[in-house]
């Protein structure tokens, strides 16, 4: 970092997260207005095009990259269109420990004057709530799934290389050439079509009129300072003037023609994983050299830009949740990712020079957001790995690695085209989409353990004191419980699915994205919405947690035999008061998943199967299917709250075993082990998985440490493996940190498919991360 | 044929090239004073407390049997010594197989001392070398009559000397030199692979002069490699686990300086030593 990145970057750092009332009270306005005008897409780009003609237009001292999405950095705004937050809900974010947000007295007597009283039973969430059926509410509150358009608008969402080569003019010329082949004589839907492809173009003219606006702040902060700024300033003037109407011509205008495209689709909604670009490296590497050849650009000025750009990124907090559901997933993170190396469309290898530069930036800046990724290919070389690696054992949690060569054959057995596939990765967490073609929509979790529980008990939730699933019986033999999990697994992702074709009709009909829509093909091609089917790809994701404790639980199960069922089902219903001597058995004498044991990984292979065929290929409302994820975030601290003691040992509350990863402290014979009971799962069946290993930094030093971390990546990718994600730390620093968080205000962790600040992570949280296995040195 | 183990060990990182599984068979004819695997020297299948697992629960009253053993719920108590047949053996060892593909590496038979059970690894490592898998024997080099036979199996000879001087070998190991070095020599004329492992023990064999009677053995010998292996003090607790007495306590392990210091002196001999962090 220079002297500018570096205060840029504290300046970041010290901002502190607040609310933003403006968006809300525009939004708030128009909707008032303007209201049954006109077409709902044409409303929706219309209220778009008022956001961007209004909202306050920031440009920081020193700033080369312009735009956020807030008033000021880290100023959040909200979505009372979508979810409206409560005075309630207002006072908790203000107040909480963790993740705190600031709201002030004015903007909650905004919320309580302007906003609240126009949104309430209007908003979307609101209208969701009312139209799904009591079963899906019972079993949502029982905590069997969970629901992401509860929340936030799909979103999940990448850009390809799409804006490097063009501007928006030009895709308005798509837009019009789209809207003049329309066949009102013979296509029915024609009327819809224009109308959306109307709505394309005005949200286009809107983001061009941002940028202007932008321009102007900087002309006018131009003449009033030093002759050095002043320069600066012009030149981000002309940039935004530049694009993002027309294709970018060097570096500048390529980072900032996509930071727009960014400020665009989360201003628009507030999307899942805000937005990312993808392969930045690879769309980066022709203005890279263009500007290097030709004596524009230096690798320092490149570098400088860049980190400017990073900056940005992390002064965007998440959007904070409505209701008090912080415990699914507290976090600022809006999970940005960049996806490294990987695979060019032609399938070369796509590491490049930029993906150098990119790592030392990621290794020198030490920023929660972006966070980023490394698509490891067969023909990635061993030497950009091994940077990474380096990286990595840092501790920082990222990047995290992903198997390119099986992300690829996953979008493959889902349909998609070979150079689709290739220009896809990974985004958010470990999700596998093709970039700016599809819409991959994660739908919420789902709880394995909690699908067991109910087949021990006929139905019945113990803490809810309701019959929640179907009746199954009281199955004593593992058969038997087996035949009864799948029973209540199927009628339980009936339940889900059904609520998720709502909601996706009700977004479909009510809140489309023609922004959004104007950046993934074919939505201009077909005159359709992202939400609406619109993208080339269409997947919906259910991503199922505790695969861990289920596998263990089974296995006991099967090797107490059918005689103990009794005597273990009470001490299960008891919590094992009483019981130790039971519970210490079934902790430290059963056959545990992640020892390469087949006793216990062949369940875990039968489930996973039956799991991929109760959801794989099932129509969504989009033309597309749904698939099966392996990804927990920080759900499974949740789902374990609601579950009761388990029969692996697990007391009633504690954490669920999270992604693919073993039970927390299972795994007893080494990372290999791990490994290779991980790679049991058919990953390539997966819309991705997520395995996380923590290392204590003394077995990964010197070359030797980077070896084996090099050999135990690649072994496991040939393997099938999706992804891993290494945690480099010790269990003292963490209690370290834990007991003094002032004094460790830096320390980012992996948690699940992202990295955190550990200080803003829940005690429970902190405590498992801590328990989590150690590979020591033997 | 059954062999008995002791520990079957895998991520393995310091008996050989690339990640590796090393078989720890149980039985050993020396008492090295330093071990750190006391429990691998007797033969015979021992009965083990871990007090730190124990949770007082009283399944086991208190007997140290096998029956005590299945019984405990901890794992507390436990039998050291699994009987297992080669295929057996070598289907364990192949699960890694794709670790020791991608990093050169492979299966190591350590101990105790594996030419305790010479034809049961002999077969073994036959077997693993027939499926392509890398073979390394690690050994003290007794019984000296079993040593060619099984080396010659093996891609790679881990060979311990422990010390020089005859009289002062029986002292710390229980057993005299003349047959290790003897065969040691023998070996290393024979096998295209035989790297020397010297623990450095302070106050035992850590001194200049056996240091380089060491090198001068070694540099006699053609081709021989030379790993010096800094003593640590892990075995302390196992012995205290077994209930038997540690003889080393308070001796600390050599600085690094004093390790360069001593990888100099085998360099005055030609000998460039390896192991050191």
């Amino acid at each position: 970092m220079n002297e500018r990145t570096a205060r840029l970057r504290q300046e970041s750092l010290d901002a502190v997260p607040s609310l933003s009332p403006e968006r809300a009270q525009l939004v708030t306005a128009f909707h008032r207005e303007h209201l049954g005008r006109h077409a709902v897409p044409v409303m929706r780009a219309l209220a778009f095009e008022h956001l961007c003609r209004h909202k306050t237009v920031w440009i920081g001292e020193g700033e080369l990259i312009v735009g956020e999405r807030g008033p000021r950095p880290k100023a959040v705004p909200t979505y009372p269109e979508l979810t409206c937050h409560s005075v309630e809900d207002l006072r908790i974010l203000d107040s909480r420990p963790m993740t705190r947000y600031r709201v002030d007295d004015a903007m909650v007597r905004v919320y309580e004057q302007e906003i609240i009283p126009y949104w309430r039973g209007r908003s979307l969430r609101d209208q969701i709530w009312a139209a799904l059926p009591p079963e899906w509410h019972g079993a949502y509150e029982a905590g069997v799934f969970t629901e992401f358009m509860e929340q936030r608008a799909p979103g999940h969402t990448v850009l390809d290389g799409k804006i490097y080569t063009r501007g928006l003019r030009d895709f308005q010329e798509d837009i019009r050439r789209s809207d003049a082949a329309l066949d009102f004589e013979r296509d029915p839907a024609a009327v819809d079509k224009r109308a959306q492809l109307e709505a394309m173009r005005i949200s286009c003219d809107a983001l061009i009129l941002l940028a202007e606006r932008h321009a102007l702040e900087a002309e006018r902060q131009a003449a009033e300072c030093d002759p050095r700024r002043r320069e600066e300033l012009l030149r981000v003037a002309a940039v935004c003037r530049r694009v993002p109407a027309q294709a970018p011509r060097d570096f500048q205008e390529a980072l900032q023609y996509y930071w727009f495209c960014h400020q665009g689709v989360i201003t628009e909604l507030n999307g899942w994983d805000a937005f990312s670009p993808g392969h930045l490296d690879q769309h980066l590497l022709p203005f890279y050299r263009a500007g290097l050849r030709d004596g524009s650009l230096t690798r320092e000025g490149a570098r400088e830009l860049l980190e400017c750009f990073f900056v940005k990124f992390n002064n965007h907090t998440a959007p904070p949740k409505v209701g008090v559901t912080a415990a699914e997933s507290g976090t600022y993170t809006d999970f940005a990712n960049l996806n490294l190396a990987g695979l060019l469309p032609d399938g070369s290898d796509g590491s490049n020079e930029v993906t150098e530069l990119l790592l030392e930036i990621i290794e020198d800046m030490h920023l929660l957001q972006p966070s980023s990724n490394m698509q490891v290919s067969r023909k990635t070389p061993d030497a950009v790995l091994k940077r990474a690696l380096r990286v990595i054992r840092r501790g920082y949690g990222f990047p995290s690695l992903f198997n390119a060569d099986a992300v690829v054959e996953e979008q493959l057995r889902q349909g998609k085209s070979l150079e689709d596939a290739r220009e896809g990765g990974c985004s958010g967490c470990v999700e596998v989409g093709a970039f700016g073609k599809e819409a991959y929509i994660l739908t919420g979790y789902f709880n394995l353990p909690k699908m067991l529980e109910l087949a021990l008990r006929d139905g019945m939730d113990l803490r809810t004191g309701r019959q929640l699933g179907p009746r199954t019986g009281r199955p004593a033999a593992c058969e038997e419980v087996l035949a009864a999990f799948e029973a209540q697994t199927r009628h339980f992702l009936d339940v889900k699915i059904r609520g998720n074709q709502l909601i996706e009709r009700i977004y479909a009909t009510r809140m489309p994205a023609p922004f959004l829509s104007v950046l993934t093909d074919d939505c201009v091609k077909r005159g359709l919405d992202y939400n609406a089917g619109g993208a080339r790809y269409n997947n919906t994701f259910i991503q199922a947690v505790g695969i861990g404790t289920l596998t263990d639980s089974l296995a006991a199960i099967r090797a107490l035999g059918p005689s103990a069922m009794p005597g273990l089902l009470a001490a299960l219903d008891a919590d094992f008061a009483g019981e130790e001597a039971l519970r210490q058995r079934l902790l430290h004498r059963m056959p545990k998943y992640g020892n390469d044991d087949s006793a216990a990984d062949d369940l875990m292979v039968r489930v996973f199967g039956f799991l991929f065929r109760a959801v794989d290929g099932r129509p969504n409302g989009k033309g597309g299917a749904y698939r099966l994820e392996m990804l927990p975030t920080t759900c499974h601290v949740y789902f374990g709250q609601v579950c009761l003691a388990s029969a692996d040992g697990r007391k009633a509350g504690e954490p669920v075993s999270e992604g693919i990863s073993p039970v927390q402290g299972a795994d007893r014979s080494g990372p290999t082990a791990v490994l290779r009971s991980a790679g049991k799962m058919d990953h390539v069946k997966t819309g991705g998985t997520l395995l996380n290993m923590k290392f204590t930094p003394d077995l990964l030093a010197g070359e030797d440490g980077i070896d084996r971390l090099h050999h135990l990546v690649r072994s496991y990718f040939k393997m099938d493996g999706h992804h891993v994600q290494f945690n480099v730390v010790t269990a003292r620093t963490l209690r370290e940190a834990q007991a003094d968080p002032g004094g460790h205000r830096d320390l980012i962790v992996r948690v699940a498919g992202y990295s955190d600040y550990f200080c803003d992570l829940s005690r429970e949280l902190q405590d498992e991360i801590i328990h989590r296995t150690e590979h020591q040195d033997f | 044929m059954k062999g008995r183990i002791f520990n079957l060990q895998r991520f393995s990182l310091h008996d050989g090239p690339g990640l590796r599984t090393t078989v720890f068979m149980k039985g050993c004819p020396l008492r090295c004073a330093w071990c750190h695997n006391p429990e691998s020297q007797s033969p015979a299948m021992e009965a083990a407390l871990q007090e730190g697992l124990c949770i007082r629960c009283g399944t086991c009253g208190g007997l140290r049997d096998e029956a005590a053993a299945e019984a405990c719920p901890t794992g507390a108590r436990r039998m050291l010594g699994r009987d297992v047949g080669v295929e057996e053996l070598v289907e364990e060892v192949q699960r890694d197989r794709i670790f020791f593909d991608e990093s050169g590496g492979g299966v190591t038979f350590s101990g105790g001392e594996p030419l305790v059970q010479a034809p049961f690894v002999g077969r073994a490592l036959e077997a693993l070398r027939a499926r392509g898998v890398h073979t390394a024997l690690d050994t003290c080099g007794l019984p000296a009559e079993r040593l060619a036979e099984t080396a010659a199996r093996a891609d790679l000879v881990l060979f311990d000397l422990k010390h020089m001087d005859g009289p002062i070998h029986r002292r710390w190991t229980g057993v005299d030199n003349g047959e290790i070095l003897a065969g040691l020599a023998a070996l290393a004329r024979t096998h295209p692979n035989v790297r020397i492992r010297v623990p450095v023990v302070p106050g035992v064999n850590d001194d200049d002069a056996n240091m380089d009677a060491t090198a001068r053995f070694a540099a006699a010998l053609p081709g021989a490699a030379v790993d010096l292996l800094p003593y640590h003090g892990t075995g302390a607790a196992k012995f205290a686990r077994l209930g038997r007495p540690y003889a080393l306590d308070g001796v600390e392990p050599p600085s690094p300086g004093r390790m360069r210091e001593l990888a100099g002196r085998f360099g005055n001999h030609g000998i460039k030593v390896g192991g050191l962090p």
